[in-house]
């Protein structure tokens, strides 16, 4: 399950991020993990939590109390995570201890033969037992009633926090563990790899030999200047990124799927287009913010989003997004399966595999694994046409590659398969009316239009006309586009640095604009009056 | 070693920049403090003479604030049936010292968590006056409905950041409410003008206009007990706790006297008996406690039967919060144990037994053809009041004319902004002019004080025809007719003709224009 930071309309509730979609399934329980979180890009983080922790671990890292300093960053974290709810805090440190003790058993008793196989399928059936009790059972037993007219009771768990990617990332650990790829770590360690709190609840899956050393060593542990600023940089797009581009694309698509059968098909196009601008600025907006702390404390977490809309075809999206996750399924179920090294149709089908687990993993919901089946038979088309496909004009390759991307993405969204069926099918009954009010005017914010009146005191029906807010509307996608295809993304900024005060200023404005932006004044419309 | 430095001055540069932006921010929006969390900066007394500008622009967002810090004694707040009470009125019959926060849609969750911050911020609070909606109180009693968020209301300094830290306080209030001090001198609107409304058009074919009238169902009336627990629900939940914690406090509920078109509405779908049944219920169940009083003005049919007392079918004129306001002031339609059967089974029948149809078979309001018009009007049954301006009727073709002068219009020649006036009744017809001033006519009919009124406005000249303290024309050019039916006794129609073609306008009265005004009481009895 991935976050799909998905916003809510109301300003001054903190944008949702979703474990994906469970929320979906289980609103109401969705609903209140995030009522009192501590996201990134919430004040409790950026003024409390936060500036604490990096206090604190510079603190005792500089009294030399490296120990301590991990502890302190553990406990950190486990706060961090029990903030969300405090119930399932039992559950990471109970998951943990036991993937500890899987592997004190793979490394230190010389296992061999079947008892070391049977020692991994009881680990991999524990983490995959932990994953499939709380995110699908409930899912596995509404169909299971729907299609045998039972009435099996549902569980209606609460789904934990990020417990899609702590259990990939302890997986990964126990299966390196069988694989003796591993060397022998400090439970403090481990357990500080698992619940470091940037990459806690959406990731990217980060793998032990990453972050482990990382944590282990002694060398970063001051505080240092250079990737402070890149830290601050990478947050500061980061946030820019969630809160001002994401929430706003967020509202506009919100409206759209709300009122689904209201559209025509030039508001359908738009929602569908807005969504794939959403979710992409969302999601790397927050593994920028991700990225950005973890420099600011000296740790450097692997790259996860490489500009995927530039892609030529849906292999290369799938190399530049998520790429943590792709990492995981090649590594974890491709290359066991057999990889490409047993001929087209075995490829084929290990691709068809992979693309299912992704569309499972990414939530208990019929859209997702349709979607995952969808990018599952494009990659397989891809790659048996790649030969032919290869000569077409890149335009053509990227559009036919976009085209696809947005429409599969209508399915991640939809809260069904109906849903979303209905929405492509208003953008095909080809009616083009003018955008609705509920679409754009979700793009003029209130300062927009202030500075406006203030600009034209006089031209007040120009101001509240749909002119403004249409061209504002036009602009904020022109930029989401040209911004995730031509812009250098987050990690080639990070990787060309180089301070100016140009770059300070614009750092600085985007990240306090985004903080005045975390909360705003909604306006409630009484028709009725 | 350059570079470190330079990585330094970067993060130097940022840490500035960062803490005077945020900070900044959060100091200009501290110091003018828009919503009013930390302080009146009025001091109340001298509210409208203070050097500050503030924007009265949200009642969900501005309210809490007010409530929290402004100095007062009695409370005033609700749905939009109280927008438009006026303080100054409340403190003047009653000596208190009154705040209104209204909300427009408010539901009982809305009211109650403001009450509740009233009764916590304000250990002065006697008295409260709130509406009692039927919306509200068989709506969902877990709907957010148009509630403030939080940091609002509650104590915490930390989420504050929520309000001091907010692009949209710093520019749509604080920077907005500068500049507007500062260009155009602006001055703070005088407290009893808080989210008043102005501006809006109001009268019979206002109303009918926007009026949406449903089928009749017959397939299902709902029982009378249909509401009883959700009422019942809403308040237990929000209104008993607050009650009986605060035996001290004075509670004052009242119907809001809806037009008959809200009630043609729920009859026609079923629920009317439902709906005034569950009224009951909930006044019953209030008026068991000593510091509850309820008052019912529903059943008033001269004001809910008048539709040009409304904007739309539930939205009254500002002259009916006065008029609710003297009562509260009298306890003049209060209800009591002993008269609070009596009273319900009056206005139900009042709903069951109304007759409806005369608002939709007037035949007078739907011909816009001049001699038509006057064709048609039933001289006989009905007094006419006429008013044209006289470089108006300078510039009418003869046979017009000639019609006018039929009715009673007597021209004198030509002046800038006079008007002729004529009276058409059954036994006589009254003719004259006015400029610059108002008549009031009281022995011509039966009872029924007429008044015409020439208002000098700003940019305009209008000519105002009032009867018994309502108004129910105001135009400036034109022919503009007003038609009162003696035998149902109320006005069929108003309309003014127009221009060269003498076009049918039906545009209704809008808001007071007080500023301008020589006569209109609107100190109204019913």
């Amino acid at each position: 399950m991935f976050l799909a930071l998905v916003t809510v309309a109301e300003k001054d509730d903190l944008p949702e991020t979703v474990e994906l979609r469970q929320g979906r399934v289980n609103q109401c329980f969705h609903e209140k993990v995030w009522g009192s979180d501590m996201l990134f890009n919430s004040y409790v983080f950026i003024f409390g939590f936060f500036p604490i922790v990096l206090l604190g671990y510079y603190f005792f890292n500089k009294i030399k109390m490296f120990t301590l300093a991990k502890i302190f960053l553990f406990c950190s974290s486990l706060y961090f995570y029990a903030y969300f709810k405090k119930s399932y805090l039992f559950l990471i440190i109970i998951s943990i201890l036991v993937n500890y003790v899987f592997s004190i058993f793979f490394e230190r008793i010389d296992l061999v033969g079947m008892k070391r196989k049977i020692l991994l399928i009881v680990a991999l059936l524990f983490n995959l037992g932990i994953i499939g009790y709380y995110k699908y059972y409930d899912f596995f037993v509404e169909n299971i009633n729907l299609f045998l007219k039972s009435n099996i009771p549902l569980l209606n768990v609460l789904l934990p926090l990020g417990i899609s990617f702590f259990t990939f990332q302890q997986l990964s650990f126990v299966i390196d563990c069988y694989k003796r790829e591993t060397t022998k770590y400090k439970l403090l360690d481990y357990a500080l790899f698992v619940t470091y709190f940037p990459q806690l609840i959406a990731g990217p899956i980060v793998t032990h030999d990453e972050l482990v050393p990382q944590i282990a060593s002694k060398t970063n542990k001051s505080f240092n200047s250079v990737n402070f600023s890149k830290g601050l940089m990478a947050f500061s797009y980061g946030i820019g990124k969630k809160v001002l581009i994401a929430d706003t694309f967020g509202n506009a698509v919100n409206w759209g799927y709300a009122n689904i059968t209201g559209l025509s098909s030039s508001d359908a196009l738009l929602i569908m287009l807005g969504y794939t601008f959403q979710i992409y600025f969302d999601f790397s907006g927050y593994c920028d913010m991700a990225t950005g702390i973890g420099l600011m404390m000296n740790i450097e977490l692997p790259q996860n989003f490489n500009s995927p809309y530039r892609a030529f075809s849906i292999t290369e999206f799938w190399k530049r997004w998520h790429m943590t996750l792709t990492r995981f399924f090649t590594r974890y179920i491709y290359i066991p399966l057999g990889g490409n090294r047993k001929g087209v149709f075995r490829t084929c089908v290990n691709v068809f595999l992979v693309y299912l687990c992704s569309g499972i993993w990414h939530g208990a919901n019929w859209t997702f694994i349709f979607w995952g089946v969808a990018h599952g038979c494009a990659c397989i088309i891809d790659r048996l046409t790649k030969k032919y496909t290869d000569k077409w004009h890149p335009v053509i390759r990227w559009l036919l590659t976009f085209g696809f991307i947005n429409v599969a993405w209508v399915f991640f969204r939809a809260d069904s398969i109906e849903q979303a069926l209905l929405l492509l099918k208003k953008i095909g009954e080809f009616q083009f009316f003018p955008v609705q009010e509920g679409i754009y005017s979700v793009f003029y914010s209130n300062v927009t239009r202030q500075i406006l009146s203030w600009m034209m005191p006089y031209d007040n029906a120009f101001i509240s006309s749909a002119q403004p807010a249409l061209f504002s509307m036009g602009c904020y996608f022109v930029f989401a586009w040209i911004s995730s295809i031509n812009i250098k993304n987050t990690n080639e900024r990070i990787e060309n640095f180089k301070p100016s005060v140009i770059y300070a200023v614009m750092v600085s404005l985007i990240f306090c604009y985004s903080i005045l932006s975390l909360s705003g004044v909604s306006t409630f419309l009484y028709f009725n009056f | 070693m350059k570079g470190i430095i330079m990585y330094k001055r970067f993060l130097i540069i940022c840490c500035i920049l960062v803490f005077v932006i945020l900070g900044g921010t959060a100091t200009v929006n501290i110091y003018h403090d828009p919503l009013f969390q930390y302080s009146d900066p009025f001091g109340y007394e001298n509210f409208e003479s203070n050097e500050c500008y503030y924007s009265f622009q949200n009642a969900t967002y501005q309210n809490p604030g007010m409530v929290r810090n402004f100095k007062y004694n009695t409370l005033i707040t609700g749905s939009s049936m109280t927008q438009n009470f006026d303080c100054a009125y409340f403190d003047e019959l009653m000596g208190v010292n009154s705040l209104k926060a209204s909300l427009s849609g408010a539901n009982m969750k809305n009211v109650s968590s403001l009450v509740k911050l009233a009764l916590d911020e304000n250990p002065d609070l006697e008295k409260i006056y709130v509406s009692l909606d039927d919306y509200a109180l068989f709506g969902d009693p877990l709907a957010e409905g148009n509630q403030p968020p939080d940091y609002l209301l509650n104590d915490s300094l930390f989420d504050d950041l929520n309000y001091i830290l907010n692009k949209d306080i710093l520019f749509t209030y604080t920077l907005n409410d500068f500049y507007i001090k500062l260009r155009y001198d602006g001055k703070t609107i005088p407290k009893n003008e808080i989210f008043m409304w102005s501006g809006l058009p109001y009268g019979e074919t206002k109303v009918l206009g926007q009026y949406v009238r449903p089928e009749i169902c017959m397939d299902y009336i709902f029982p009378k007990d249909s509401f009883y627990s959700i009422a019942k629900e809403n308040l237990d939940t929000y209104w008993i706790p607050i009650i009986t914690n605060n035996p001290d406090v004075e509670f004052n509920f009242f119907f809001p006297p809806y037009s008959m078109l809200w009630w043609d509405n729920y009859l026609r779908s079923g629920r009317s008996g439902a709906i005034i049944a569950m009224d009951q219920y909930a006044a019953e169940y209030l008026i068991q406690y000593d510091n509850v009083n309820v008052y019912l003005f529903s059943g008033i049919e001269p004001l809910v039967g008048n539709l040009w007392n409304y904007k739309d079918e539930g939205h009254y004129h500002l002259r009916i919060n006065d008029y609710m306001t003297e009562c509260f002031a009298e306890n003049k339609h209060l209800l009591t144990p002993e008269n609070l059967e009596q009273e319900f089974s009056e206005w139900s029948l009042l709903i069951e037994e109304y007759n409806y149809e005369k608002y939709f078979n007037n035949e007078l309001s739907i011909i816009n053809e001049f001699f038509a018009y006057i064709d048609t009007i039933d001289y006989h049954n009905s007094i006419v009041l006429l008013a044209v301006e006289a470089e108006f009727y300078e510039q009418l073709p003869s046979d017009t004319q000639l019609e006018l002068i039929h009715m009673g219009i007597s021209p004198s020649g030509i002046s800038a902004d006079k008007y002729y006036i004529a009276i058409d009744t059954p036994s006589g017809i009254v003719s004259e002019e006015i400029f610059g001033e108002y008549k009031i006519y009281t022995n011509i009919t039966n009872g029924h004080e007429i008044v015409f009124e020439q208002i000098l406005a700003e940019n305009d000249v209008l000519f105002s025809i009032q009867i018994d303290d309502i108004e129910y024309s105001q135009n400036s050019r034109g022919i503009s007719f007003v038609v009162f039916d003696l035998q149902n006794n109320r006005v069929v129609d108003s309309v003014s003709f127009e221009g060269e073609n003498l076009v049918a306008n039906r545009l209704g009265v809008w808001s007071d224009l007080p500023q301008y005004r020589k006569y209109l009481r609107h100190k109204i009895e019913f």
